[in-house]
């Protein structure tokens, strides 16, 4: 910033006060999840939430009274405290990544087959002959199991939706293949003959 | 094959004639048993009505299997045509998981749209997707096989002078680049270091997928022949 900006000292002063603020939020947190953490430990429940809660406001209090006062102390400790946000930064990312991939997986259980119940195969290893199958699919997404194959060992019809005007180009290949091997039947359905309507513009 | 104009701005664009859908019928067959549906009343005179073609369909299905699975690239209309066989009408979304219907004593499984490993690079035309330079000369090749006319077409819709046509074994002449410098031209596609072909193949693909652009293909006997 220019030294003939206006308001320059202003400007600088608040943005320090933003940063303060942020770090005496984040303090505050950390002394309270480690107030509960060692309050869970022996005492009941009800009693440490109060105390913590307490300890919390007066730490906070204390904080802003000595932030006030001394600015110079507080560029200097940003710098440190900034190694420390990066922990809680990790510590939290940690968190969320676990509760998301958790709710993600139990997500995807349910709706990727909803309406479908899954019939384990006569081998009784279902699961890597799908797997096996999807190799010699090669599909796209060759790295995660296709959902429809599942699907595809149930049916004993297959119906292969065609585009009326390319029907060659929007051919499933390696499912034709697939099927013609499993001894399935198929059907083309060529969609999308007779008129189309559209926005004129 | 008119452009038909029709209340609230709306037009009807005849996409496939009766001919060319029975051509693909017949090369298709010698695969799979193939149907073909009407999804709409036509301008041409086919041999089914929409309704009669759902019909045919939906017998075939149930005299076949007691579960059937819909497969296909995105937005080809499998939803859709489950909703017609179910008759409900429906406003489809696009579909992300799979899903089960009873249709009388055969359960229908709707799946969402694959990709298959290689893309024909016709798609973009299809689907809405971004067209690229290899996408256009895939289009050209259609249209050269479809007929003079086709060109005349591309000449109407852009107002520009008679396109050159491919030449085997003449390596200087290219429609592709000749089509796209006169679109970039008229849409102001034109920068410091010359047209920008890259955006007007852009605009030619989204003309044909919002049929401004009307074209199809020929099954392989037939273009042969």
């Amino acid at each position: 910033m220019p030294n003939s900006f206006p308001f320059k000292e202003e400007v600088l002063a608040e943005r320090e006060e933003v940063r303060r603020r942020r770090e005496e939020e984040r303090r505050k947190k950390k002394e309270g999840k480690k107030e509960e953490a060692e309050g869970n430990g022996n005492e009941a429940k009800g009693t440490n939430g109060v105390e913590a809660n307490g300890n919390g406001l007066k730490v906070g209090l204390q904080v802003d009274s000595d932030d006030e006062t001394t600015k110079e102390e507080d560029s200097d400790m940003s710098y440190e405290e900034g190694s420390d946000e990066d922990e809680e930064y990790l510590e939290e990312d940690e968190d969320v990544e676990e509760d998301d991939d958790g709710a993600a997986i139990e997500d995807n259980e349910e709706s990727e087959w909803e309406g479908i119940p899954s019939t384990p195969s006569e081998d009784g290893n279902g699961e890597i002959s799908d797997v096996d199958e999807l190799t010699e699919l090669n599909t796209a997404r060759n790295s995660a199991p296709p959902p429809h194959l599942k699907a595809m060992n149930r049916s004993d019809l297959l119906i292969f939706v065609l585009e009326a005007c390319a029907p060659e180009a929007t051919r499933l290949p390696d499912v034709e293949a697939w099927a013609q091997k499993k001894g399935k039947d198929a059907l083309f359905v060529l969609n999308g003959a007779g008129t189309h309507s559209f926005w004129s513009y | 094959m008119e452009l038909v104009p029709t209340p609230f701005g709306r037009i009807d664009i005849e996409i496939v004639p009766p001919e060319v859908l029975q051509a693909w019928t017949e090369y298709l067959s010698s695969i799979f048993p193939t149907i073909s549906v009407l999804n709409s009343e036509s301008l041409h005179q086919h041999s089914l009505t929409p309704s009669k073609s759902l019909s045919i369909l939906k017998s075939k299905i149930q005299e076949t299997s007691k579960t059937a699975t819909l497969l296909g690239l995105p937005q080809v209309g499998k939803t859709s045509l489950l909703n017609d066989l179910r008759n409900r009408q429906v406003q489809s979304k696009p579909t992300s998981v799979l899903r089960a219907y009873q249709l009388d004593n055969t359960e229908v499984i709707d799946t969402p749209g694959t990709f298959p490993p290689k893309l024909n690079p016709l798609l973009p035309f299809l689907l809405g997707m971004k067209a690229s330079q290899e996408n256009i000369t895939a289009l050209i090749n259609v249209l050269d096989v479809m007929g003079d006319k086709w060109y005349k077409q591309l000449e109407e819709v852009y107002e520009m002078p008679a396109l050159v046509r491919p030449m085997k074994g003449n390596r200087f002449i290219n429609p592709t680049k000749d089509l796209l410098v006169h679109v970039a031209r008229k849409f102001g596609r034109v920068g410091r270091q010359g047209p920008n072909l890259e955006g007007a193949a852009e605009i030619v693909g989204s003309d044909c997928a919002s049929g401004k652009i009307k074209w199809w293909t020929l099954p392989p006997k037939t273009a042969e022949s």
